[in-house]
């Protein structure tokens, strides 16, 4: 290392190994004392004068790495690669001929050359010549194309790029007719397109190679997918105005949004951000109701469908979920709290309300109740946005006799559905004790229920 | 339409060739009457700011950053056959001698050559210098002299014979952006960056006398630049394009506006191209794509998509029919 020789090259070495690796930060105070800041390269001239390999840019101190150099493995891939690309440019230039520009010789005017004689041009032949075209017979034989709405994506596709850099992925088109679905769609796509450019460009794609019958880009929205083609519902959908690039994922499955929020409904999850929902559930439910009156077969054939998707709920139903609900007190005051449902326990965390009235009236402790305590999860009654629920759980008196009491909750209907759904698979699956007697006790009581519940409180 | 016409459409002397060139470093070879995107080439680290058909149909020119880029239109291989290089700046314009013999260029290098196309032959390379960076060349029909714009608003007419040249100054202060001549030599069209269009009749051009301009016209073309400038293959029409986003077609004989293709989503029109009836017109676009306009409609026809950012270039050779 010749550099080492040069005294412009130590001295940045110097400053900016104390800088970078004195913690105690006191070498650089003193230079700071001494106006010795880090100087800039441009500061060395003859510095650009003695380098001559490659790492013009690297920065004067080894404790400075290029990012792209960082650490002694990436070092050698990119070697690797850089090696690689210069054998393939090379070889590319084997066949491509290079013309290089040569001055030409001093004395050109008296070189004799015919290459430049004038042509005399016949302006006499121009008015009796009328030029016809191919290209205006083509497109006269060539009637107006009926556009395809989603041509304008078509530009995304990445197969029709060259030299830019693209994401690969594998679609599963969940809108197609059964038989169609089982055969994802590859898709080559730029890589600065937008998830909603990716939606178009399936579409695309979907609408030239199956010619299926599509509505327009909005309706529809790319979810995560498994291998299978199954969509994973837990995520919510991508993004339509992010980067393609952001995500990683190879396997996406095209939905129609109307689809989403049926799945969204009837089976689980997805954590709850209080508003918007209720305009969406409200929707929601009347399109399902729309659905049902059309097309009952549909529904039928859904049906087996459901039923699988009813075992998933179960068997997800152990696992922790939160959601957003309002408790009720005594005197029918509501409060936000999170319920926190896991196959252990129930939480009951208060949301942080900040207006007096709520503290004044709704002032709630968080507690936690053991599932082994709880006995019963039940609708209570249904409104058209919000459903009323109760939650059954044992008292913790030392008295022998079991008694319950009840927590009222109440939370937009499908999140309600979802909670008393996913408590009473919970309770089934662990059949504790004291969900058993409470049934029994319900049992023996169901012809006085009334009663027995005004008794429970 | 002749039946066997389908049959014909896979010979190359015989196929209605459009390419577009732009931004994204690529070039595009479309099927001009259907739209489709049949190849894309790859023009690395440079845009693509002049693009010229060779006389014989078998290659086209790029004029991009340093370099001029030749590829093959019929081959498969999607990267450069030949490479110009030797140059500073862009280039940014290209042209061929009606027979190959000899290319020309034009570049910000303040220069325009002739490059000897003929393998080994250095008998027709010739350099002219001006003092400002060229915008534009294009070349007297007689093949025997280059007309050369450049960024200071002068007009050298250089006879590669002779190597004589002479200038003119249309206006003051004011780039000129492009040239053209119509096939018959009977007139030169200069655009430059304040929109205006300049017509000169030309005389003389004819064995050894040099070629004369009788100024004719000074038209307003454009609110903002005018970029480009061609005659239409019967010379009874000429479009000019312009940042304002329209391009604008002239009937050569008074120079009165005829008619003006725009759209919405056209953004700066850099470049433009007749069919050889002089009945539809292609022009590109910085929104990325290039349209085909039915001239006397002044509909969009086609519309040719598929570049990833702005068109700045465009070629379009078309085939004579008996």
């Amino acid at each position: 290392m010749a550099l080492y020789d040069n005294k412009h090259w130590l001295l940045s070495h110097i400053r900016h190994s104390f800088i970078f690796s004195d913690e105690s930060g006191f070498s650089e105070m003193v230079m700071m004392d001494e106006d010795l800041r880090v100087p800039s390269m441009k500061a060395y001239p003859d510095l650009d004068q003695d380098e001559e390999d490659e790492d013009g840019d690297a920065p004067r101190s080894l404790d400075v790495n290029c990012d792209l150099d960082f650490g002694a493995h990436r070092r050698r891939v990119n070697t690797a690669q850089k090696l690689e690309k210069m054998d393939l440019e090379r070889k590319r230039i084997a066949k491509m001929t290079s013309i290089k520009w040569e001055d030409p010789l001093p004395n050109v005017a008296e070189v004799p050359s015919n290459a430049f004689e004038r042509k005399v041009l016949d302006n006499a032949k121009k008015d009796k010549v009328k030029r016809t075209s191919t290209l205006s017979a083509q497109l006269k034989d060539c009637p107006v194309l009926l556009k395809n709405p989603f041509f304008d994506y078509s530009k995304f596709d990445g197969n029709a790029q060259v030299g830019v850099p693209v994401k690969r992925y594998i679609i599963f088109l969940t809108m197609l007719p059964e038989r169609e679905r089982n055969y994802p769609l590859h898709v080559t796509i730029v890589n600065t397109a937008k998830v909603k450019e990716l939606v178009g460009l399936v579409l695309w794609k979907c609408s030239e190679e199956r010619n299926a019958q599509l509505e327009d880009e909005s309706a529809y929205a790319l979810h995560i997918a498994e291998d299978d083609g199954e969509v994973d519902w837990d995520f919510p959908c991508l993004d339509e105005k992010e980067v393609v690039s952001k995500f990683g994922f190879n396997y996406l499955a095209l939905v129609q949004k109307t689809e989403v929020l049926k799945s969204r409904a009837q089976t689980v999850s997805m954590p709850l951000s209080s508003l918007g929902w209720s305009a969406l559930a409200e929707r929601d439910e009347k399109e399902i109701e729309g659905a049902e009156e059309s097309a009952l077969q549909q529904q039928a054939m859904k049906e087996a469908e459901m039923r699988m998707k009813g075992h998933m709920t179960a068997m997800e139903a152990p696992l922790y979920q939160s959601f957003q609900v309002y408790i009720l007190n005594r005197v029918r005051v509501r409060s936000a709290v999170h319920l926190g449902i896991s196959g252990e326990k129930i939480e009951i965390d208060p949301v942080v309300q900040h207006k007096a009235t709520s503290q004044l009236w709704g002032k709630r402790k968080a507690a936690t109740y053991d599932i082994t305590r709880i006995a019963a999860c039940e609708l209570v009654n249904q409104r058209s946005s919000k459903s009323h629920f109760r939650l059954v759980h044992q008292s913790l008196t030392e008295d022998p006799t079991t008694t319950f009491k009840t927590l009222e909750f109440e939370a937009e209907n499908f999140v309600a559905q979802e909670i008393v759904q996913k408590i009473n698979h919970i309770l089934e699956l662990r059949a504790t004790p004291v969900w058993k007697e409470y049934l029994v006790t319900k049992e023996r009581k169901s012809t006085r229920r009334r009663s027995f519940s005004f008794s429970l409180k | 339409m002749i039946s066997g016409e389908e049959g014909s459409a896979g010979d190359p002397s015989e196929t209605v060739i459009l390419a577009t060139g732009g931004y994204d470093h690529t070039i595009k070879l479309w099927q001009a009457h259907t739209g489709n995107c049949q190849r894309t080439l790859q023009n690395p680290e440079s845009q693509v700011n002049a693009l010229e058909i060779t006389p014989d149909r078998q290659r086209i020119a790029a004029a991009g950053y340093q370099h001029v880029r030749i590829y093959d239109i019929n081959g498969s291989i999607n990267t450069a056959v030949a490479n110009c290089e030797g140059l500073t700046k862009n280039v940014t314009s290209v042209g061929f001698q009606e027979d190959g013999k000899w290319m020309y260029t034009g570049g910000e290098d303040c220069s325009a050559r002739i490059w000897d196309m003929r393998k080994g032959s250095m008998q027709c390379q010739r350099i002219f210098q001006v003092s400002a960076p060229v915008n534009c060349v294009c070349l007297h029909p007689n093949q025997a002299e280059l007309i050369v714009g450049d960024q200071s608003g002068i007009i050298h007419i250089w006879d590669l014979k002779t190597d004589h040249n002479e200038q003119l100054i249309p206006e003051t202060d004011a780039a000129i952006l492009s040239m053209a001549v119509d096939s018959a030599g009977t007139f030169l069209a200069a655009v430059n960056n304040k929109g205006r269009c300049f017509i000169w009749g030309l005389g003389g051009g004819t064995n050894d006398e040099p070629t004369r301009l009788n100024p004719k016209h000074k038209l307003e073309a454009h609110k903002r630049h005018a970029l480009k400038c061609r005659f239409s293959p019967d010379s009874q029409m000429l479009v000019t394009t312009s940042a304002d986003q329209t391009a604008r077609i002239w009937e050569t004989d008074k120079f009165e506006m005829v008619q003006e293709l725009t759209c919405d989503a056209q953004r700066w029109v850099w470049d433009a191209a007749f069919s050889l009836d002089s009945q539809y017109v292609v022009t590109a676009s910085s929104d990325g794509v290039a349209r085909l306009w039915n001239v006397a409609e002044g509909s969009i026809k086609r519309e040719y998509t598929g570049h990833q950012k702005a068109i700045t270039a465009l070629a379009l050779e078309d085939v004579a029919r008996d």
